[in-house]
């Protein structure tokens, strides 16, 4: 039996009240002269902003641009850490013998790596991809394998019963049994690949949103570059928002899990 | 057939046993292979001797050293105000329903901005500085502290709390010895996760503003095609992150050397 809450039961009032009373303060300061910081444009002026940058298309091929960079990242990633993760997992020799070289790759800081990508790969949105693609391989890896060590023993013992061969027992008990640690590596992975690719846009590579950011910085428009910071937060909350939705409806059964990743 | 044994599933953390050292090989002769194959002129992908020789270039060089103690300075200032921070809002925010529902709305929206993309901001808004360093690094690296804290801070046991009561202890008292303690591994656990984005967002504000440090340098020598220095830099950074995680590793243990041993992540 089901009672739909009452509207204002769901709706976060107290939390929309809270952000509408920071633009309004925010609003307020500064039309009456309180801050009048240069660079901190009112809510209005930040609005201007965008209206400009959009209607000028430039905050579109940009955002095009660090989608494309993110998502290819993005799915780089999954497909050789859950390949890597399941190798590992599996297989006892394989552990033994990488395990140490993952943990230390994985230590470098991707910042440390963007000029190294710059200058083997060029100023090129290869260039992110592959920087974004190795920061975000290794915890994507490392996830899977423990989840793959960590299955239940009698998983094992159902695969023997039903005398699967080893390909079936990893792609029908194994694999699945560790989907709620792939999503939460895969959502961290998300975040990674857009942090990685923003930070080597402004860096390097003259493209896409993080080069537009600096730009607008260095340029003194202080509206734009707010513009593409919000757009910048807005497209990392909706890359989560697709990835959870998706998660949610290709395994509904561990709806549960994919919010918390715990068991 | 032998059963594989149970580990303790999605909780045992590869990180914390002792890994065997023969998992380095790969990356040894995958170096070695560089080495000999490689073209030592090359500047895109020169072999390792190249990266020793860019590393003495450096080190007559003379700016390695102040370079170093700029980075290390700004990074270890920042995530102290980070924690100190992320503690005092995460147990503000864990510490009753009504304020986590308010301010979670506004909190993952910021939490959510890159801490890259605040960098340029900073520079606008705070104008050049180991001040705007230190304000965009925390703008970083707070959140995972913030989290963890918050979280902590819901699920400290009400048995601990109300045996406090029972003892007779002031409510000052019941937090500094009872809550902050209870707090301290989710606040470490927050730390290791800050750490890293510290070091990022630190090194990056040095690229973006050229302004002493090890990123600075590492730019420089980019754009210079010093690509053997190149490589040495990069090195340092990683021997630095892994000096940086072995350090909390430490602080954890000592703070936590009279617990229980369940207790630890």
């Amino acid at each position: 039996m089901h009672h739909d809450r009452p509207l204002l039961d769901r709706v976060n009032l107290s939390g929309l009240i809270l952000i509408g009373a920071v633009l309004g303060c925010w609003q307020l300061a500064d039309r009456i002269g309180l801050i009048h910081l240069q660079y901190v444009p009112p809510p209005s002026g930040v609005a201007e902003g965008l209206r400009e940058i959009a209607s000028s298309g430039a905050l579109w091929s940009a955002l095009l641009h660090t989608v494309m960079a993110v998502l290819v990242a993005w799915a780089l990633m999954m497909v050789v850490g859950v390949a890597l993760g399941l190798a590992i997992g599996l297989s006892r020799v394989i552990s033994t013998w990488t395990m140490a070289s993952v943990q230390l790759l994985r230590t470098l800081p991707a910042i440390a790596l963007v000029p190294v990508a710059l200058l083997t790969v060029g100023l090129s949105i290869e260039s992110e991809i592959l920087v974004a693609a190795y920061v975000g391989t290794w915890p994507v890896a490392i996830s899977t394998a423990v989840a793959v060590q960590g299955a239940h023993p009698r998983l094992h013992e159902v695969a023997q019963c039903f005398r699967l061969s080893r390909r079936e027992t990893v792609q029908k008990l194994l694999l699945p049994a560790a989907w709620p640690e792939i999503v939460v590596a895969a959502r961290l992975g998300m975040t990674i690949a857009l942090i990685v690719v923003v930070v080597t846009e402004m860096i390097g590579n003259p493209a896409g949103l993080g080069f537009m950011l600096v730009r607008a910085e260095q340029a003194l428009q202080p509206e734009q570059m707010w513009g593409y910071l919000i757009t910048t937060g807005a497209l990392g909350a909706a890359l989560q928002m697709v990835l959870n939705a998706t998660a949610r409806s290709a395994l509904p059964g561990f709806a549960p899990q994919l919010t918390t990743g715990a068991r | 057939m032998r059963l594989p044994t149970y580990r303790q599933g999605s909780r045992a953390k590869t990180g914390r046993r002792r890994v065997p050292v023969v998992g380095l090989a790969p990356l040894i002769g995958l170096l070695l292979l560089w080495q000999l194959l490689g073209d030592k002129n090359s500047v895109t992908f020169p072999p390792p001797s190249q990266w020793w020789e860019g590393w003495i270039a450096l080190l007559h060089d003379g700016q390695i050293g102040s370079s170093l103690i700029a980075t290390v300075t700004a990074f270890a200032v920042a995530l102290a105000v980070s924690t100190v921070l992320g503690t005092g809002l995460g147990a503000l925010v864990g510490s009753s329903k009504a304020v986590d529902r308010t301010t979670g709305p506004l909190l993952q929206f910021l939490m959510n901005i890159p801490p890259a993309a605040i960098v340029p901001l900073a520079v606008l808004v705070i104008g050049f500085g180991t001040g705007m360093q230190v304000a965009a690094v925390v703008f970083g690296a707070v959140w995972p502290i913030l989290l963890n804290t918050a979280s902590a801070m819901r699920s400290v046991p009400s048995v601990r709390l109300e045996a406090a009561r029972l003892l007779g202890l002031s409510r000052s008292a019941r937090f500094r010895r009872v809550v902050l303690p209870s707090l301290i591994p989710g606040v470490l656990l927050g730390v290791t996760v800050a750490a890293p984005i510290a070091i990022v967002v630190t090194m990056l504000v040095e690229m973006l503003t050229s302004s002493p440090g090890l990123g600075a340098q590492l730019l420089d020598a980019q754009r210079a095609y010093r690509s053997g220095e190149v490589f040495a830099l990069s090195i340092l950074a990683g021997l630095l992150g892994y000096l940086v995680n072995t350090s909390i590793d430490w602080l954890e243990t000592f703070l936590l050397r009279n617990w229980p041993p369940g207790v630890r992540r």
